[in-house]
């Protein structure tokens, strides 16, 4: 049987060789390959469509690795056209020449009367041509014969439909658009013969200067391949519509009769185009294909003879007869559609799971910290937010928040609220509570916070204030909210992360106590305070009013690891602590964990004592080195006098301790400067808090005669600041007591 | 993964590898013709081209007979079992080796590798595995007879033309073989003698389509008459199918009319034509394991410019393929032809071999 071959729909003159370098070039690979046999060369004589003249045509044979039974009819033979621009400015056009080449996917959809255009490249010609190479173009184009034959070309996750090549501009459509709803547009940009359509379910203000009708149309379910070619006009879309069982030409002459009133106004087609994969697959695919005409609603009636004016007034023409009118001659132009973004667009582009059940939050602090992780995580669509900040938006804010100077002067969280939800069409991603957490000014403001809290499943805390997490540690409301607490360090180099596990057995005042402990011990970090006070920029004339000196890409890289680690770990059980590092020099970030211990509570009068099984280790094994004598040394932590809690953290033994087997001197040596370097690499919160010594084998902890007399001359000196005196004994295995001592007023 | 088999381009001889799914390999002859002291020799390498494919022992390796073209240089490759000078480490093993019962009796023999062959294939045989035997004649049970061997217990060891090879089945190991050749028939009041013959199999792969591999060793017009006749007595025709065939031969005038060359074309016996034309099916692929085909008419050996112009009509009857074994891809650099076999029939590999410069041969030598 002879195969049947069809022509480019172009002027080209026969010739003998290419000029071209690309087509010299691709000429000689064809050349080359044992699969590949030159049929003819050409030139375009005559500029047609998106061709010029002297462009060249190569067209060639090539047997592309076919199967017995190919899923697609492939031919062990197919004839090939390659145009190539003069211009050099296009990737290659190429043509499947076989009359009956078969309409599969990964084909570009052409003008009609040009054979099937194969779509070699996803990538655009500019990237291509870097790494270009005539020989792997011809392989590719066997390549892509072969995976079409096997039916492999198409993945199953890809766009049933041809790539279409010549759109004459976009239209954004609400991302759940149903078949035949109403919709208003206008168009809000023409540039460069483009044309960019909005639409909306509510009418716009009449402030645009074009005004669209939208004219829903929905057609009959078709397998795909519905694209064969782009229309360009009426006639050419009525074709089109056909395999959908859609009469254009009535449809338009409708359209027109019912819009005569806004004769000015143009029209929009919005195509519903149900499809199947193939014959026998049940699920459809729904695709939506829009189509604006060019001129207005008056100038296409009176074009197709169906209105005419009389007396100045625009009247239906007596004996208007469709099947004379020409709809060649009206201009159709393919525009793009495109859907609004959304939660799940969002979580799909940014490559983000949603954890199985959707985390309902409570964000304090909406700062730079804040809004910018918010945005990351609004921007895949993470999560359901309830934002709480009293602040406002003030110009210095600019140089780190994420919103912009339009927003200067209004609440950050309706600000920001605002935008996440319009950004993923959701009203019910955020909502801004513009109140202060720790008192709020009115009891509506109350019971709403009240209500949003209850309904909250974890606090975020980006307060980057010592008040609000130890506000959620002792309020009854947040009593089973799991904490989680992040602030940057003056010079904002680091970042940290304070997570409390999920049943909160360890509170997150507790593990921001073990992050001080940390900066004393860990070199990495002792640096962590150091800043130059002179970096402080005063804002604004009162002596509150200052802000630091932090540059805003260390800030958008710690807002992107605080996000990036709340959607990877926020679903886990324990409780995590670390220090991020940004090291400007090597550009990288270093991480710092803390190690998160035994934590252990004891009730004494008023007071609670908090302890963990790291520092009695310590404790322990600096007694152990000195026995047989008593050993001792001070005991540093922190006063919460508001809460009425005393952290004990670190210990500091002094140089000159007087020790034997039963009794002991506390000395003073390197005391004074040991912790001033503690007060200092903790900015003022770890201090001294009290004593410790041991007690030899064979003993109880229980306080000696001597030592109630230290405790007492301890208490009165504690007194002094209105704070109670701790003295801790350690004994053998382990075991320890503490001697707690207070005025009596 | 998919079953393959693939032909090699040794010139006029044969040599194909079949390699299952499931991870067994079948080898049906070696004949590794290439002269290593002359570059310019286009033939393959035949142990380093199997060796790239094949890691461990074949499961079958049967040789259709023992001519030269079937058998060249094995003896330097297989690991032997009859004689300790074959055993080194690297000689790659055979678990079953198929023979034609010829190759136990013919005497005289001209080829030294022919009488190590017929060795193996005797110790084997005394030893009663490993070893099958196509047809029984009588002069062999005679053999057994002077050798002392009870038929009874070595009978297991042959196999029947009219039969499936035993072991083989489509559904355990994805593959069977018919036999054809060679055989000893009483039809149509006719006694068929053809027990000197080479092995001729039909494969089939258990794939959607049946893909089937029609191995046509070196028969002559004659012994496919015969053998269409047989098959047709016995309404086996089906057993004829072929998609893919491996051409008798080297396209050889003589297996499509032993009589009669032809000027330009050989025209076929009546049952080599309905051979070809009526049984290979649409888009089926005959392999020529040969030389490239000659400018002219009329030489001696083949290939054969008239056969290939009667096996190019039969190519264009049902969009098939003639492919030349030399010839493939290029003259100028043939390579291995392989063909593999899936749900979607079978694919014969097309790659540029342009597009491989890099890994096909060592760079020149730096200075």
């Amino acid at each position: 049987m002879d195969t049947e071959y069809c022509n480019v729909p172009l002027e080209i003159e026969d010739a003998d060789n290419v000029e071209l370098p690309r087509a010299k070039t691709v000429l000689a690979a064809i050349q080359r390959s044992p699969y590949c046999t030159i049929v003819k060369l050409g030139r375009v004589t005559q500029d047609k469509d998106i061709f010029k003249q002297n462009d060249e045509v190569v067209i060639f044979d090539t047997e592309a690795e076919v199967p017995q039974y190919p899923k697609n009819d492939v031919r062990k033979n197919e004839r090939i056209a390659v145009i190539f621009p003069h211009e050099d400015n296009a990737t290659p056009w190429v043509f499947a020449l076989r009359k009956d080449f078969p309409e599969v996917v990964h084909q570009n959809s052409f003008f009609s009367g040009y054979p099937r255009s194969l779509c070699i490249y996803e990538k655009l010609f500019d990237e291509l041509k870097i790494s270009w190479s005539s020989a792997v173009f011809i392989e590719d184009i066997r390549s892509w014969l072969k995976l079409t034959a096997k039916g492999k070309l198409h993945q199953d996750d890809q766009q049933l439909e041809p790539f279409v090549l010549f759109n004459s501009g976009d239209i954004i459509l609400p991302h759940d658009i149903k078949p035949n709803e109403k919709l208003y547009a206008f168009v809000t940009e023409q540039k460069s013969k483009r044309v960019s359509v909005l639409t909306s379910r509510s009418p716009f203000n009449a402030t645009s200067k074009i005004n669209l009708k939208v004219i829903p149309l929905s057609g009959e379910t078709q397998t795909h391949g519905i694209i064969k070619f782009t229309p360009r006009n009426c006639e050419d879309l009525n074709s089109f519509l056909q395999g959908a069982k859609i009469d254009f030409k009535e449809e338009l002459i409708k359209a027109l009769r019912n819009n005569r009133s806004n004769s000015n106004e143009r029209l929009v087609f919005l195509i519903t185009l149900p499809k199947k994969r193939t014959e026998t697959s049940l699920e459809t695919v729904t695709e939506i294909h829009a189509y604006i005409l060019f001129e207005s609603i008056q100038q296409i009636g009176i074009k197709l003879g169906l209105w005419g004016f009389f007396d100045n007034k625009l009247v239906e023409i007596v004996g208007f007869d469709i099947t004379k009118a020409n709809f060649k001659e009206i201009n159709a132009g393919l525009i793009k559609p495109h859907f609004s973004f959304n939660k799940e667009l969002a979580s799909l582009l940014n490559n983000s799971l949603q954890t199985p059940t959707i985390v309902n939050i409570l964000a304090v602090g909406l700062g730079s910290l804040g809004s910018q992780v918010f945005m990351n995580l609004a921007r895949s669509g993470w999560g359901k937010w309830n934002l709480v900040d009293d602040d406002i938006l003030l110009p210095h804010n600019l140089a780190r928040h994420s919103l912009f100077s339009n927003f200067v002067l209004s609440s950050k969280v309706e600000a920001l609220s605002l935008l996440a939800n319009d950004m993923l069409s959701d009203e019910t991603f955020s909502f801004p509570l513009y109140t202060n957490l720790l008192r709020q000014a009115s009891e509506e403001e109350t019971k709403l916070l009240d209500e949003k809290i209850k309904g909250s499943d974890i606090v975020f805390d980006f307060s980057a204030t010592i008040s609000v997490p130890r506000y959620l540690c002792n309020n009854p409301k947040f009593l089973k909210k799991r904490v989680l607490s992040s602030f940057l360090n003056p010079a904002g180099d680091c970042c940290v992360i304070l997570l409390e596990d999920k049943s909160k057995k360890i509170s997150v005042d507790v593990i921001e106590m073990l992050f001080y402990r940390e900066l004393l011990n860990n070199v990495v970090l002792k640096d962590y305070f150091a800043y130059n006070e002179a970096g402080s920029i005063r804002y604004s004339t009162s002596c509150k009013d200052v802000s630091s000196q932090i540059p805003q890409d260390h800030l958008a890289i710690h807002a992107a690891s605080l996000s990036n680690f709340i959607k990877k770990n926020i679903s886990k059980t324990e409780a995590y602590a670390s220090v991020l590092k940004y090291n400007s020099e090597s550009l990288t970030l270093d991480k710092q964990e803390i190690k998160i211990p035994t934590v252990l509570r004891y009730k004494i009068s008023d007071w609670e004592i908090i302890i963990d099984n790291i520092l009695v280790e310590k404790i322990y094994s600096l007694r152990k080195a000195k026995l047989p004598k008593e050993t001792g040394g001070i005991l540093i932590g922190a006063w919460d006098v508001e809460y009425k809690r005393i952290y004990i953290l670190d210990t500091i033994i002094p140089a000159d301790n007087s020790e034997y087997p039963t009794f002991f001197y506390r000395g003073i040596g390197g005391l004074k400067e040991e912790l001033q370097k503690a007060n200092k690499a903790t900015a003022g919160t770890l201090k001294y808090v009290g004593e410790w010594h041991s007690h030899p084998d064979n003993c109880t902890t229980n306080p000696s005669g001597d030592d109630l007399t230290l405790l007492s001359w301890l208490t009165e000196n504690m007194s002094l600041e209105n704070l109670p005196a701790i003295m801790l004994i350690m004994g053998e295995k382990k075991k320890y007591s503490f001697c707690f001592g207070k005025t009596i007023e | 993964m998919a079953n393959t088999v693939t032909c090699y381009p040794l010139g006029n001889a044969d040599t194909t590898l079949i390699e299952l799914n499931n991870g067994q390999v079948v080898l049906f002859d070696y004949a590794n013709m290439r002269c290593e002291d002359d570059k310019d020799d286009k033939r393959c390498d035949l142990p380093k081209e199997l060796n790239k494919v094949v890691e461990n022992d074949y499961d079958v390796v049967a040789f259709t007979h023992g001519d030269r073209d079937h058998i060249n240089g094995f003896s330097e490759y297989f690991y032997l079992e009859h004689a300790k000078k074959y055993q080194s480490d690297e000689r790659k093993k055979i678990n079953d080796l198929w023979v034609p019962a010829a190759v136990i009796l013919e005497t005289a023999l001209d080829n030294p590798e022919a009488d190590v062959l017929k060795a193996e294939a005797i110790y084997r045989l005394k030893n009663k595995k490993r070893v099958k035997i196509f047809s029984k004649p009588d002069k062999l049970k005679d053999w057994l007879k002077k050798e002392g061997i009870k038929f009874e217990d070595v009978s297991h060891l042959f196999v029947n033309a009219g039969t499936l090879v035993p072991g083989w089945t489509l559904g355990g190991n994805g593959i069977e073989f018919f036999v054809h050749s060679p055989f000893s028939e009483h039809i149509d009041d006719k006694d068929i003698e053809r027990n000197e013959a080479c092995i001729i199999v039909q494969a089939v792969f258990n794939n959607t389509h049946k893909t089937a591999l029609l191995m046509g060793a070196d028969a002559d017009s004659d012994l496919l008459d015969s053998i269409v006749d047989v098959t047709k007595f016995y309404k086996r025709e089906n057993r004829l199918e072929w998609d893919i065939c491996n051409l008798p031969h080297h396209s050889s005038y003589k297996s499509i009319n032993a009589l009669e060359r032809g000027k330009t074309k050989t025209t076929p016996t009546k049952n080599v034509k309905w051979l070809f034309e009526e049984k290979g099916r649409a888009k089926a692929i005959m392999i020529s394991p040969s030389w490239e085909i000659p400018a002219n008419y009329g030489e001696v050996q083949p290939p054969h410019k008239e056969a290939a112009n009667y096996y190019g009509d039969v190519a264009t009857l049902k969009d098939r393929e003639y492919k030349i074994t030399m010839e493939h891809p290029s003259k100028e650099y043939p390579k291995p032809l392989k063909i593999v076999i899936d749900e979607d029939g079978f694919t014969l590999e097309k790659i540029n071999p342009a597009m491989a410069f890099i890994t096909n041969k060592p760079a020149p030598k730096a200075g």
